[in-house]
């Protein structure tokens, strides 16, 4: 039986105490997320962001956005018909860090892909309340008024690539180009297809003379939920030999 | 904190405030570069700072 | 605490406790003045004058940041220096070079912080926002404090280390292996603000709310237990109820702490056994948070009367009142089915405040007005009626901080999950932002309250150091004394 007087008379002993103490639980939750193969699921279409698209995200990290608008989507009826599929581990794979927020001030946005249209974005990212009159959001005009330098983007993928994100070298190459020839208008898409499909591709902002803020931002928030096609997907859970599971 | 220690720590803050400069100059953003000027700041002040308290010219309660 | 002490002992070094006061007072006003903008920001939109640096999402981390960090860290910075010092008999390591080094770095971290929020300099990890290299910045200052800190225990002359200083060093110790092990992240560029996290998605997740769950259970509970085990029996001159309970309260405490972490990620995409062990643990952590609110409670035992007349003990008792409320409201709200309500609503903004306005920032305040005039050498404090205009203005705010958001919050919740008679969502997503209005006017009313009260303890402060005593009567059914 331990007397407690060890610990309040040795300093060290207090300290190892401590650290014994609070290590536990930690390990305990946390190990175990890396070394079970089934926590994160293989999903088809499951792919890392575009450059644009990652300027994009950068942006939304940079602006705050995860403090009122959340991106996981809970498996409950009414959330489901209000969202879209319930987020799957999956999706958010590539999120360094995760971006599953914790607040919704304003609406889930994690199948926010797709649903409207970039010019809705533009208008709704530099004026909220000339769209939705009841909005609070803050109004983002600096974001089309700033133009992109495509030159530094490989340097983040090739970090991102260092993190573990399946970036080949064709995408790191190719990494300016393509942020750029994602958002110029009738630009040969064959790269960015092949490498990111389902990207959003065009005019996005508006403003086809230059790559702005505001392009990425959209770039962005139009791949939020497509990459899944949940007309095919099952669990894997569900699936037997049969149908190609464990 | 007897006279080895003095010098020591002087010379880190030295060496701060120089790694600020150094920063500062060659940072690839704004943001960074920004860094670099509040390190250097803050080596400057720390220093005299300590050089206040050492020479006694600091506060007069301890 | 212990009988008269006939041993004398070297000169305590008060300097930098002094200054940790000041900053405590200095940024507290801070972080409840951006509180009430950012409230407002919800309320008038408006506010954000669609400029980058005033945006809702650049300052609320500016917010955060300024409570937990720059608020309460000064004042566990400081109290922790002040309480070791006297628990131990002996100055502080390393004196007033290394203590003051640890003062001024934390400053200049917080700085970093600060103006990086501005500029949209951010991790985007909640409460551990600051980038890389303010990161390594906070490492190398908080290394120094445990050095000072443990370094002042290992060359006490008491031969026992008093309770306060067990939850005070489980703070700095856990605050350590959780900063190190959240904040793992590889820079763009040695040269450039930007990094991208180690981990991603799941693994991300599960291991930022271990740091956030943790980040209040030992910065804003186990270190706060340290400020409660101190101040409250020096301020009623009694002893702690009891050192058994002091004991389990502090080992269970501290166990079941860290597994608290899942409750914030019920129902998404986490592992569901991850999110039972969350939700059992979040429930057995009630015991020991009680266990500490009921050790500090029943300290008072037998000196009840003396909450009367005197205001600073309120501040330290209600304080504590507050903990077990949130510490209940904790547990309940981290049951799943609950949870699926609570989760991403205002409500989770009420628990938060209730701890943070009700718990955290009482007790500091208790604390402050006890270590004023003593640090400065003043008989009393300028004035006692300042304190208790402080404390029914605070408390007010508080009250109409939490009931504002436990209606909105639980309102939010119920509107997102409404049907129609026809089986449609009864509102659209906007709808509920529009029936959010009055209550974030009421709830920016808390927080202007609130503020004041802050404000009426910066100038109480700022004339007791100056050495003014205001002449008043003192409270009712008080004796001739009004000795703070």
């Amino acid at each position: 039986m331990i007397k407690h007087e060890i610990f309040e008379r040795r300093t060290l002993i207090l300290i190892l105490g401590i650290i014994v103490t609070i290590a536990i639980g930690g390990l305990v939750e946390i190990v175990p997320l890396f070394t079970i193969g089934e926590t994160i699921e293989k999903v088809d279409g499951v792919r890392p962001y575009s450059p644009l698209e990652l300027a994009g995200r950068n942006i939304y990290v940079r602006e705050g956005c995860y403090t009122c608008h959340s991106q996981q989507v809970r498996p409950f009826r009414d959330e489901v018909e209000r969202y879209g599929h319930y987020s799957l581990a999956a999706e958010s794979i590539y999120d360094h860090p995760f971006q599953w927020g914790s607040k919704r001030t304003g609406p889930d946005l994690a199948r926010v892909g797709g649903k409207y249209s970039n010019d809705w974005h533009v208008a709704h990212l530099i004026d909220p309340r000339q769209v939705v009159p009841e909005s609070i959001m803050p109004g983002y005009p600096h974001l089309a008024r700033t133009t992109i330098d495509p030159s530094n983007i490989a340097d983040h993928l090739r970090t991102l690539r260092i993190v573990g994100v399946p970036y080949d070298d064709a995408m790191v190459e190719n990494a300016a180009a393509d942020m750029v020839a994602q958002a110029t208008p009738d630009a040969d898409l064959s790269g960015i297809e092949s490498r990111y499909p389902k990207a959003a591709t065009g005019d996005l902002d508006g403003n086809p003379a230059e790559i702005t803020e505001m392009d990425a931002l959209v770039a962005y928030l139009q791949l939020l939920g497509r990459m899944v096609d949940f007309t095919t997907y099952r669990p894997e859970y569900t699936q037997t030999s049969a149908t190609g599971g464990q | 904190m007897f006279g080895l220690e003095k010098f020591l720590a002087g010379v880190v803050l030295a060496v701060t405030t120089l790694v600020g400069l150094f920063i500062s100059a060659n940072a690839h953003d704004s943001g960074f570069a920004f860094f670099g000027y509040l390190l250097f700041l803050f080596g400057v002040l720390m220093l005299f700072r300590y050089i206040a308290l050492l020479t006694g010219k600091g506060e007069t309660q301890p | 605490m212990t009988t008269a002490v006939a041993a004398s002992h070297p000169a305590y070094n008060e300097r930098v406790i002094r200054l940790f006061v000041i900053a405590t007072v200095f940024w507290g006003v801070a972080a409840f003045l951006v509180g009430v903008y950012i409230a407002l920001e919800l309320a008038f939109p408006v506010l954000n004058l669609d400029l980058p640096w005033t945006t809702f999402g650049r300052l609320r981390p500016l917010h955060t940041s300024a409570a937990i960090f720059a608020f309460g860290g000064n004042a566990l910075l400081g109290t922790s220096l002040y309480v070791v010092q006297r628990t131990c008999r002996v100055g502080l390591f390393g004196g007033n070079g290394l203590a003051e080094f640890v003062f001024w770095g934390y400053q200049f971290f917080i700085v970093l912080a600060a103006t990086g929020y501005l500029l949209g300099i951010t991790e985007s990890k909640e409460y551990a926002e600051p980038e890389w290299y303010v990161d390594l910045w906070l490492t190398l200052v908080w290394v120094v404090y445990l050095i000072v800190y443990a370094g002042t225990l290992m060359t006490r002359r008491e031969s026992h280390i008093y309770v306060a200083n067990w939850f005070y060093l489980a703070f700095i110790v856990t605050v350590a292996v959780l900063h190190l092990g959240n904040n793992i992240s590889i820079p763009v560029s040695f040269l450039g603000t930007k990094s991208y996290a180690l981990f991603s998605g799941v693994q991300d997740a599960m291991l930022q709310w271990w740091y956030g769950h943790n980040a209040v259970g030992f910065f804003l509970t186990a270190g706060f237990l340290g400020i409660m085990y101190y101040f409250v029996p020096k301020q009623v001159n009694r002893p702690i109820y009891s050192y058994r309970l002091s004991i389990i309260h502090f080992w269970s405490l501290i166990f079941l702490y860290i597994w608290a972490g899942p409750h914030h990620l019920h129902y998404t995409a986490l592992p569901d056994w991850a999110q039972t062990l969350g939700m059992t643990f979040s429930i057995m952590l009630w015991m020991p948070s009680w266990g500490g609110m009921i050790n500090g409670l029943m300290t008072l035992s037998g000196a009840w009367d003396k909450l009367r007349t005197d205001p600073v003990l309120r501040f330290l008792v209600v304080a504590i009142g507050f903990y077990g409320m949130a510490t209940f409201e904790g547990p309940v709200m981290s049951i799943r089915s609950v949870n699926s309500l609570s989760h991403y609503t205002d409500w989770t903004i009420g628990h938060v405040h209730s701890g943070a306005l009700g718990w955290n920032a009482l007790v500091t305040f208790g604390a402050v007005y006890y270590l004023v005039p003593k640090l400065w050498k003043r008989e009393r404090l300028y004035s006692v009626r300042l304190v208790n205009w402080h404390f029914w203005i605070a408390t007010i705010g508080i009250v109409l901080y939490i009931t504002s958001m436990w209606i909105s919050g639980i309102m939010q919740g119920l509107m997102w999950r409404a049907y129609d008679q026809f089986g449609f969502l009864q509102y659209s997503f906007v709808e509920t932002v529009a029936a959010m209005h009055p209550y974030y006017l009421i709830r920016a009313s808390g927080g202007v309250l609130f503020l004041l009260g802050a404000l009426i303890m910066a100038y109480n402060v700022w004339r007791t150091i100056r050495g003014d005593v205001r002449q008043e009567a003192g409270l009712p059914a008080a004796a001739a004394t009004a000795k703070a």
